[in-house]
């Protein structure tokens, strides 16, 4: 790591669910990029002060209502001009607000990079450096296991291939350079192109796979919804198999929002058991039906249960149902219909009939349906990019490829595209953790007769 | 006899080490074994190319010899890569191998300071670790302040043709014994490599029009900054023939009496620069490889065999050479043959080219792993200025990375090592945007004037033309076009599209379309000299680019900037036994240079920028110096 000075973030809390989330922001004038997410920062804020305001993307979208500390130069952690922003402890926020970060140029941190600048900076002394460097080290060495246990499938092969691919293609550019008065056989303008657009494809494909990938390590979160006393909490407790959400014929018995967690092939399934869906004066039940709403808005998908007993449960779902915004996460679950029914599906719009009555069955029943239609879908070739950071190196790398391509159809010369095909090469070696040193040359003898 | 610095071997490397030790005021004595063969060109007979071309403009602008010579002598011309970027253009010069020789061999014996021996050195003269002159042949010794050795491919040379194998460095020259095993005793690494040549057959023996003509450039852009505009020479043609399926037939039939194959040659051979034995098995789908029969002079009947490398036995050569287009009736004046010989493996020499285990004594050429005229030239120069320079205590001379191909050469071969003759290419420099040969003068001209190595007047030449293009630089930027009804016409008539409002000569010259002729008829004051306004262009039309290769290169540049100084790396926390090893082998200079060396991971360089930090805080402010024993 070297002693850069460009700006850096990271988000500071751990993973998960809490009140509040806070990313930290890092760098020489880091507040010129921060402005461009939250206008209301001043261009001289004072040190040690709390700002108040809407995060907005550059295009004007509402990000979260957050409170910004600021740090100056030479009194911060790192000292280096520093923020630190507290947003709602919402991961899908914090994420989004990491994007939009990166977006506008923001970098994100390497391992202990806060704590190397604090120490580069003269913040902390050197014993504590080189304990973090330790820790760093033993870290890496960690998340480099757990890196090439993710490399070391499908994800790893593909990066491989598209290395490979782009020394290939700089190859032939080098090849073409280095060796032109060879009369080597090179490939035309157009292959090289397409050779390129190739490429792109991949990464592409690649860089989209985050959301999924993200999934997988981040998990999933459906809610539960559905009249009281229709059977949600015995859904639940079917699924999960504990007794935790209230059981009572009561109607109104689940005030709160519960959350159960369950791994399902891997992947880390949240439900949230909401509050009923009746409209009522009672002002604790207004509360639970505002926490549902909530509810309803983070989650993944949303499991709408009725009693097939009583048509009031359907039209009291129809009324939280919001065509424009749940129909593609919205699973219609059918209770209590009759003992013999299966699970059928009507699309668009999922269609369950379950019954509590047979838990068991129910299990299966609701597993079979989340593996088929909720779970990401992972197969052994398309492989998932589940980190910020790899996701980050990935859409450089895109951008680096889509310059070269620009380059060399407009025929500015192959030194030039050169400059963004090594870019992209050298981000794609950073996920694999390698570093090559001949790369090209070596590949340049090995696809072609030199010598003439 | 006593002189202050001794350079041994009169070739490419030699020569410029000599003539530099000499024109910076110190008494120096050339030793060469063939006094006739000083400058020869024991293989291709031009100068330059791709990326060599360049370091041999560098050599010029700080006060080498070669690009004046090569200029000269030049008998055909090409700007390689003249339809690719300026960064990628390189200039090549066949040249009459027999007038660059001589030439050569007048500049030296001519020249100030400096005395020429025929003479061998047996044996170096080394008192507790210093190299204080060296034996000869005949058991004379001479006493030196520095010995720069040069020996080319004569440490141990022997040469293949078949199963022949004779002891020697070239075709009649013998090699030099005793010096590469008295470093070896000494503690050096010493390895073999090996190298080829085609070959050389007689002009009236060959059916010309079986092959095709080819003609070099018609402009003359020279080397050097000395040499006038126009050819010296008349320019001849090269004649393009190719290898056919039968040459091919005859090779493979013939593949076990090839030293390569049976295992005769142990030497690493160049990838880039293969033999045809081995083009053939290495891609045998291919069924022709071309060959290029170049002249190898205005007065002479030999031709050289471009591409066709080999050391099969004669009558193998004699046999598939007659299936070459051309060559059906050849009478071969000299065949081909490999040469295997001793090099040092590199990291054991620092960037003076001085070595690591003797002081006062240096090494520069091809007996550092590298091929190629042009990159023994360039040690030699490096190695002479550092001679001097130690000699005078004027401190060390180094070129970096960022600055000339020929830093590149330099910290390539002492921090990576190499395994193959080592050649330079334009994509071994991250900053190939940047080292253009067109911009040479002002990459190096500060260092020039300061080394003081080129003669006054070109002192001044060289501070002229790096000036204007500053100035030219200057006023693109800052003069404006304003658009006038009349500038719209002239500008539509380019074409290019009409201005929107008021821009500067510089923004409008990055216009694809524009260069830098038509700015003189919108009112710009251009310069007539292309000397002055090529580079600038060049410059205004890159700046995106190369903004971000710099941008790229930001976090390089630092570490190249940290210092690390004398340190045993077994004290650093975090490294590994290997990298420790690797580090303390090579002993980089900067944490750039570190990271540059295979198998040292980034964490290393961070546990090293930790250290480095750390012992600069641990030395307290203010500390009384201890007593030292004389006070």
């Amino acid at each position: 790591m070297l002693h850069d000075t460009d700006v850096i973030c990271a988000i500071a809390t751990p993973a998960g669910q809490s009140a509040i989330g806070v990313i930290r922001l890092s760098g020489k004038d880091a507040g010129i990029p921060l402005r461009k997410l939250a206008s209301f920062l001043p261009e001289d804020p004072e040190s040690h002060r709390i700002y108040y305001g809407y995060l907005r993307t550059p295009h004007g979208d509402e990000l979260d209502e957050v409170l910004i500390s600021s740090f100056a130069e030479n009194r911060s952690y790192t000292g280096e001009e520093s923020y630190e922003i507290s947003c709602h402890g919402n991961p899908g926020v914090l994420a989004e607000v990491l994007r939009q970060l990166i977006q506008i140029g923001v970098r994100i941190a390497r391992p202990g990079e806060f704590t190397f600048r604090a120490f580069m900076n003269g913040r902390i002394d050197l014993a504590r450096a080189e304990a973090v460097h330790a820790l760093i080290q033993s870290e890496s060495s960690a998340g480099a296991r757990i890196a090439l246990r993710q490399l070391g499938g499908g994800l790893s092969q593909m990066l491989n291939g598209i290395e490979r691919d782009l020394y290939g293609i700089l190859a032939q550019v080098e090849a073409g350079i280095d060796f032109s008065a060879e009369g080597l056989e090179l490939w035309t303008p157009a292959q090289m192109t397409d050779k390129i657009d190739d490429v792109i494809e991949r990464v592409d494909e690649l860089a989209a796979s985050y959301r999924t990938g993200k999934k997988i390590a981040e998990g999933v979160t459906i809610a539960i919804v559905g009249e009281p006393n229709v059977g949600k909490s015995s859904l639940l407790n079917a699924l999960v198999e504990d007794e935790r959400a209230i059981v009572a014929d009561l109607p109104g018995t689940t005030r709160d929002v519960i959350k159960e967690s369950l791994q399902i092939d891997g992947v880390k399934v949240t439900f949230l058991d909401t509050a009923g869906l009746r409209e009522t004066a009672d002002a604790v039940e207004k509360q639970g039906i505002a926490r549902t709403k909530a509810a309803l808005d983070s989650a993944d998908w949303i499991f709408g249960v009725y009693d097939s007993s009583s048509p009031s449960s359907l039209d009291a779902l129809h009324a939280f149902y919001r065509a424009g915004e749940h129909e593609k996460r919205w699973v219609w679950v059918e209770n209590k219909a009759d003992l013999t029914s299966n699970i059928d599906q009507k699309p668009p719009l999922f269609h369950t009939k379950v019954t509590t009555f047979r838990p068991q069955e129910l299990r299966e029943k609701l597993f079979g349906f989340l593996r088929k239609e909720v779970l990401p879908q992972r197969s052994g070739d398309s492989p998932l990019v589940s980190t910020s950071r790899h996701h980050e190196n990935l859409v450089k790398a895109l951008g680096s490829l889509r310059t070269a391509r620009e380059t060399m159809s407009r025929g500015l010369g192959a030194e030039l595209a050169a400059v963004d095909l090594q870019a992209a090469v050298l981000l794609i070696d950073e996920i694999l953790g390698k570093r090559v040193d001949e790369g090209v040359i070596d590949r340049i003898f090995k696809d072609f007769c030199l010598g003439k | 006899m006593n002189f202050d610095i001794i350079v041994a071997g009169g070739g490419h490397a030699g020569i410029e080490a000599c003539l530099a030790s000499a024109r910076l005021g110190c008494r120096t004595l050339l030793i060469t074994t063939n006094i006739n063969r000083v400058g020869y060109m024991s293989c291709n007979p031009s100068i330059g190319g791709l990326a060599k071309g360049h370091m041999v403009r560098e050599l010029d602008v700080l006060g080498g010899e070669m690009g004046f010579v090569a200029d000269k002598t030049c008998i055909q011309f090409k700007r390689l890569n003249s339809r690719k970027g300026p960064a990628v253009r390189g200039t090549r010069m066949q040249s009459d191998k027999d007038l660059y020789c001589s030439t050569m061999k007048a500049t030296v014996a001519t020249q100030e300071n400096l005395t020429v021996l025929e003479g061998e050195v047996k044996e170096l003269l080394i008192e507790n670790d210093l190299c204080v002159g060296v034996r000869l042949k005949d058991g004379s010794e001479v006493k030196s302040a520095k010995t720069i050795i040069t020996a080319g491919t004569f440490l141990n040379g022997i040469m293949f043709v078949g199963d022949q194998r004779t002891e020697g460095g070239r075709v009649g020259d013998a090699s030099s014994k005793g010096l590469s095993d008295q470093l070896k005793a000494y503690g050096f690494d010493v390895r073999r490599l090996k190298t080829g040549t085609p070959a050389r057959l007689l002009k009236d023996s060959i059916d010309w029009s079986k092959t095709q003509e080819q003609w070099g450039d018609e402009n003359f852009f020279p080397f050097s900054v000395r040499s006038q505009r126009n050819f010296y020479l008349p320019q001849i043609a090269c004649y393009l023939s190719r290898t056919t399926s039968e040459t091919h037939d005859v090779i493979r039939r013939n593949l076990s009496r090839s030293p390569l194959f049976c295992g005769m040659i142990e030497g690493t051979g160049p990838r880039y620069c293969p033999s045809i034995e081995d083009k053939i098995t290495r891609f045998a789908e291919r069924d022709s490889h071309q060959t290029f029969l170049e002249p190898e002079g205005l007065s002479t009947d030999l031709i050289y065999l471009q591409g066709i490398s080999t050391s099969l036995p004669e009558d193998v050569q004699m046999e598939f050479l007659r299936t070459i287009p051309g060559l059906a009736n050849v009478k071969v004046a000299r065949f081909g043959y490999a040469v295997e010989y001793d090099f040092f493996e590199p990291t054991q020499i620092l960037h003076t080219l001085e070595t690591r285990g003797i002081k006062g004594l240096y090494l520069a050429g091809q007996i550092n792993g590298t091929s190629g005229y042009e990159e023994a030239a360039a040690q030699g120069l490096i190695a002479g200025i550092n001679a001097v320079h130690a000699l005078k205590d004027r401190g060390e001379f180094i070129l970096g990375r960022e600055e000339a191909y020929i830093g590149v050469l330099i910290d390539d071969l002492v921090t990576k090592g190499t395994i193959e003759p080592y050649r330079m290419f334009t994509s071994r420099a991250e900053h190939r945007l940047i080292l253009r040969e067109d911009n040479t003068i002002d990459r190096l001209c500060a260092k020039s004037l300061e080394l003081g190595l080129v003669p006054l007047e070109r002192q001044e030449r060289l501070a002229e033309l790096k000036a204007k293009r500053a100035d030219l630089r200057r006023r693109l930027a800052e003069e404006k076009i304003y658009p006038t009804e009349e500038v719209q016409k002239k500008i539509e008539a380019i074409p290019s599209n009409r201005l929107l409002k008021s821009v500067s000569y510089e923004e409008f010259l990055r216009r694809p379309e524009v260069n830098s002729a038509e700015l003189g008829a919108l009112g710009f004051e251009i310069d007539s000299d292309p000397m002055v306004n090529e580079p600038v262009e060049i410059e205004v039309k890159y700046s995106g680019y190369v903004q971000r290769q710099m941008e790229m290169l930001s976090a390089w540049k630092k570490s190249e900037g940290i210092v690390i100084g004398e340190l045993d790396f077994r004290s650093v926390k975090g490294l590994s036994t290997e990298e420790m090893e690797k580090l303390n082998r090579v002993r980089p200079r900067t944490l750039g240079q570190a990271s540059r060396i295979s198998g040292v991971n980034p964490s290393a360089i961070q546990s090293l920028m930790i250290y480095l930090k750390g012992k600069s805080q641990r030395r307290p402010a203010n500390v009384k110096a201890a007593p030292t024993p004389e006070t």
